[in-house]
């Protein structure tokens, strides 16, 4: 029983320490949470761009049939292990863009249903890594680190190796 | 990079539909498309909001202090240059936090700030290497997109995937940082230096 509501009870007990902090150092708690608001507001606006784009085409990509032809090709060799062919986009798209990955992870969940095999492993997929590339290039673009092909080497092996545990959970 | 992946997917849809005679379809898809971006962008945007919220109460009330005193341990052990360095310590602690919330974007901004100031003070690539490696396994204890997400895509029990994803994200965080580890002496012969 704990496992399975392992997950609602963590965001509400977590909610409910961080009030109680909040309560116990007497700090304002509705002026915080407009503020912090805000920021999310900001936060939401920022991301609605890369959004438009990326739904957009994959849903392009998808309804002219694209997809269903690079399936057909991998089918065979994916079919070897346990790894659903549905998910092999996903995999593509991670490492260079969360909001890409998310606009497919979209679309695998709208065709094959959220608590289907392939939508749970879609989803852990997805929450378990972020945008390897995307990270790599805004931090180290920030702070001019420039020789980060080791980095990215290792961060992809690390993945793969996430990728082979969320399989064998699921 | 994202650019170009985005352009060769709309040329390759184009070239396809061709093909497969779908051009119709790709034409309704711009417009469905279009639709859908701000259809997830609505039934998400309440849920970030809603967490970057709780996000400012516990940094104001204290909260994320008192989770960097219980994790100043683990950071020691895995940033050993940042040791005494408070306000390098501060800013991953901030980051991890949010990360952890499934707010990545808003983790962003406290990401760069941290390792700027490791870069300014010269920490090694190693230290930095292990930092970024902590942001791409982004161990969202409570990931606000995805399960908004599931949960308006109808689906019963948008909680059940956490425990395992957390197990998934472990496993990239401990394989990143054992890597880290032992090309320790590759990375600072070669660029450690540079940097």
């Amino acid at each position: 029983m704990l496992t399975e509501n392992l997950g609602s009870i963590f965001p509400i007990s977590l909610i409910i320490i961080i009030l109680s902090f909040a309560i116990k150092n007497k700090v304002d708690i509705f002026d915080s949470f407009r503020q912090g608001a805000a920021e999310g507001i900001e936060c939401v606006i920022s991301i609605l761009p890369a959004i438009v784009a990326l739904i957009t085409g994959v849903t392009m990509f998808k309804s002219s049939g694209a997809m269903e032809i690079i399936e057909y090709f991998l089918k065979p060799i994916v079919s070897l292990t346990k790894f659903p062919v549905e998910c092999i986009p996903l995999v593509i798209m991670k490492p260079i863009s969360g909001s890409g990955s998310n606009a497919i992870l979209n679309s695998i969940l709208i065709s094959n249903g959220p608590d289907s095999y392939v939508g749970n492993l879609a989803s852990i997929i997805s929450g378990s890594s972020e945008a390897i590339f995307y990270i790599v290039s805004t931090y180290c673009g920030a702070s001019k680190i420039k020789n980060t092909k080791n980095i990215i080497i290792l961060s992809l092996i690390a993945f793969a190796c996430s990728i082979i545990c969320s399989i064998t959970v699921c | 990079m994202i650019g170009k992946v985005w352009s060769a997917m709309i040329i390759i849809s184009f070239v396809c539909s061709l093909f497969t005679n779908k051009i119709n379809d790709l034409g309704n898809a711009i417009i469905e498309g279009t639709n859908q971006s701000l259809n997830i962008v609505l039934i998400t945007a309440g849920a970030i909001i809603f967490w970057s919220g709780i996000m400012k109460i516990a940094q104001n009330s204290g909260f994320t202090k008192a989770i960097s005193r219980l994790l100043f341990p683990v950071l020691k052990f895995l940033f050993p240059e940042c040791a005494n360095k408070e306000k390098i310590l501060d800013s991953i602690c901030i980051n991890i936090v949010s990360n952890m919330l499934g707010l990545s974007n808003a983790a962003t901004p406290s990401g760069i700030k941290a390792i700027r100031e490791m870069k300014k003070e010269e920490i090694s690539l190693e230290n930095i290497s292990t930092f970024l490696m902590m942001n791409m396994s982004c161990i969202q204890l409570a990931p606000t997109f995805l399960v908004a997400l599931r949960k308006s895509l109808g689906s019963n029990s948008p909680y059940i995937i956490l425990p395992k994803m957390w197990i998934s994200s472990l496993v990239f965080l401990i394989t990143g940082i054992f890597l880290v580890k032992i090309s320790k002496i590759k990375v600072h012969q070669t660029i450690g230096k540079r940097c």
